[in-house]
């Protein structure tokens, strides 16, 4: 294997590791909600916004504005639940019931966004940390990117300690795993309902800060192509299974970027080509049918 | 110990429940049976609050809970256990874990009492309920109710799809459980439980058509025809 070749790989799992963040919220709320979230981008591009104003009005770097934009974005996900998702759960089909109001929200968003911070495109500094690149394998990498790895490892590794491991994660997989059967044992659904969406959108949220430098500028449209990014990645996955979206940001992120540095200009499109096949060949992803849970 | 008076429920315009009342003692096993339809499923939800209250009351050691919420229901003590009650992609443990913190602030020392009841359990904690049988997760349901601590259980077709080996199982872990001072409210065609029931309610299209000891409306030919030839 040649050291090209190595290095596509090396960097698409980098890349795959941030697609992983970016998407896990999404999947996070369909699996325990059962609700698609098209206004997901939606709530990177406010996040990137926020950081970008934090930075620009009073020189906050990208890394302490998680600081402000984690419990900013966790409120606006349990505001969402209260004030929107909870009406929405008492509708007969859930699932498109939710396409339609939260394609509207999308709409709503990116308007707002607009109207209020203009649409000419904003970028984040890179100098919040050492301009240095890596050598690695003759090539240079930049330590940026391996910097967005490590929070994307970290906030996944805190995600699924949480799911995993205390007793708040313990009821929010139950109510994954029979919903019925929880609020039959008592469960607090409205609290658990709530606390899966601030956790979803507060992820999503640290995506959003660190998406300059990795999905590009900031802009008011941008969050349709990432919500079609993420669907892609959990779908790659396995709808409804959050441990599964790491796979699926993996093998998304290696096949993007080896097609970057090979193809320029194809890669989306094959991408979406591996994304059919995959949805023809296995339905409910790389990892549905054989591990149905986080 | 749960008094129902004149109970109407049922999914939006539709009544299903229309208008039952009895009660049960505590301590004691009553067992609904019904004809495919007949609402023993909606009474229980009914009951656990799953479904809203429409009419009537709802009464448990003395407490009017006709509009509690199911949470609030559980922490009285009263759980309604579906017809497969567990959380298939959790470990066994998981599962007893959540059964007894959903309802009291409790942790693995109410597992370890548990288990002493199910030791069929015991080496297989870290495994998926999703492994288990159908009759083992039956067990494992029973076991749940009792690391929930609750007194009145809410038991919906016990047996279903279970073979006659695991209905027996099933049958005698109630029994014990009654013995260890548990009520039971089962919704079950399966005519073993009758015999074990202190009274047995037949429901028809929402309301009761006849109750009283399974021996003594087994004597009555259409009844016989109608409820116990399933």
């Amino acid at each position: 294997m040649d050291a090209l070749i190595l290095y596509a790989l090396f960097v698409g799992i980098i890349i795959g590791l941030y697609y992983a963040m970016m998407a896990v919220g999404l999947n996070l709320v369909f699996g325990v909600l059962k609700i698609i979230n098209l206004a997901h981008g939606d709530f990177i591009m406010l996040a990137a916004y926020l950081a970008f104003w934090l930075y620009f009005l009073f020189g906050i770097s990208p890394l302490l504005s998680l600081l402000v934009v984690v419990p900013v974005f966790f409120l606006v996900g349990v505001l969402l639940y209260y004030t929107m998702v909870k009406g929405l759960l008492k509708k007969k089909d859930i699932e498109t019931t939710s396409i339609v109001a939260f394609f509207g929200l999308s709409i709503a968003i990116e308007s707002a966004a607009a109207l209020g911070f203009g649409n000419s495109y904003r970028s984040l500094p890179l100098n919040f940390l050492p301009l240095t690149y890596v050598d690695f394998l003759g090539f240079s990498l930049s330590v940026v990117l391996l910097f967005v790895a490590a929070i994307s490892i970290i906030v996944l590794f805190l995600l699924f300690y949480y799911l995993n491991r205390t007793k708040g994660g313990l009821s929010v997989r139950a109510m994954m795993s029979d919903e019925e059967t929880a609020r039959a044992f008592g469960l607090n659904v409205n609290r658990i309902y709530a606390t899966t969406i601030g956790l979803g959108i507060a992820v999503t949220a640290v995506a959003g800060v660190f998406s300059p430098y990795l999905l590009g500028a900031i802009y008011p449209s941008e969050g349709g192509l990432i919500t079609i990014i993420a669907f892609s990645v959990i779908i790659i996955g396995s709808l409804g299974n959050p441990a599964a979206t790491v796979i699926g940001g993996l093998v998304y992120g290696v096949i993007i970027n080896i097609m970057d540095i090979y193809s320029p200009g194809w890669g989306n499109a094959v991408t979406f080509i591996i994304l059919v096949i995959i949805i023809l060949i296995r339905p409910n992803g790389l990892v549905g049918g054989r591990v149905r849970e986080i | 110990m749960l008094k129902i008076n004149d109970l109407v429920c049922g999914y939006g315009n539709l009544n299903i429940i229309k208008g039952i009342s009895f009660e049960l003692g505590a301590n004691e096993i009553k067992v609904l049976l019904s004809l495919n339809g007949g609402g023993k499923t909606t009474l229980l939800k009914c009951l656990s609050g799953l479904i809203p209250t429409k009419g009537g009351k709802i009464t448990l050691e003395g407490k009017d809970i006709s509009n509690s919420s199911p949470r609030e229901r559980v922490k009285a003590g009263m759980l309604y256990i579906p017809e497969w009650g567990i959380f298939p992609s959790l470990t066994i443990r998981e599962n007893l874990i959540l059964a007894s913190s959903a309802t009291r602030q409790r942790g693995n020392s109410d597992i370890s009492s548990t288990l002493e009841y199910f030791p069929d359990l015991k080496n297989r904690l870290s495994e998926k309920a999703a492994s288990l049988s159908g009759g083992q997760r039956k067990i494992l349901m029973l076991a749940m109710a009792v690391a929930s601590g609750s007194k009145l259980l809410l038991l919906d077709e016990p047996s279903s799809g279970l073979s006659p080996a695991y209905v027996d199982r099933v049958l005698d872990t109630v029994k014990m459980l009654k013995e260890k001072g548990m009520t039971f409210l089962i919704a079950e065609q399966n005519t073993s439980f009758s015999e074990i029931s202190d009274e047995l309610i037949l429901v028809e299209l929402g309301n009761i058509a006849s109750r009283g000891k399974y021996e003594e409306l087994r004597k009555n030919d259409e009844i016989k025809r109608k409820f116990f030839s399933l």
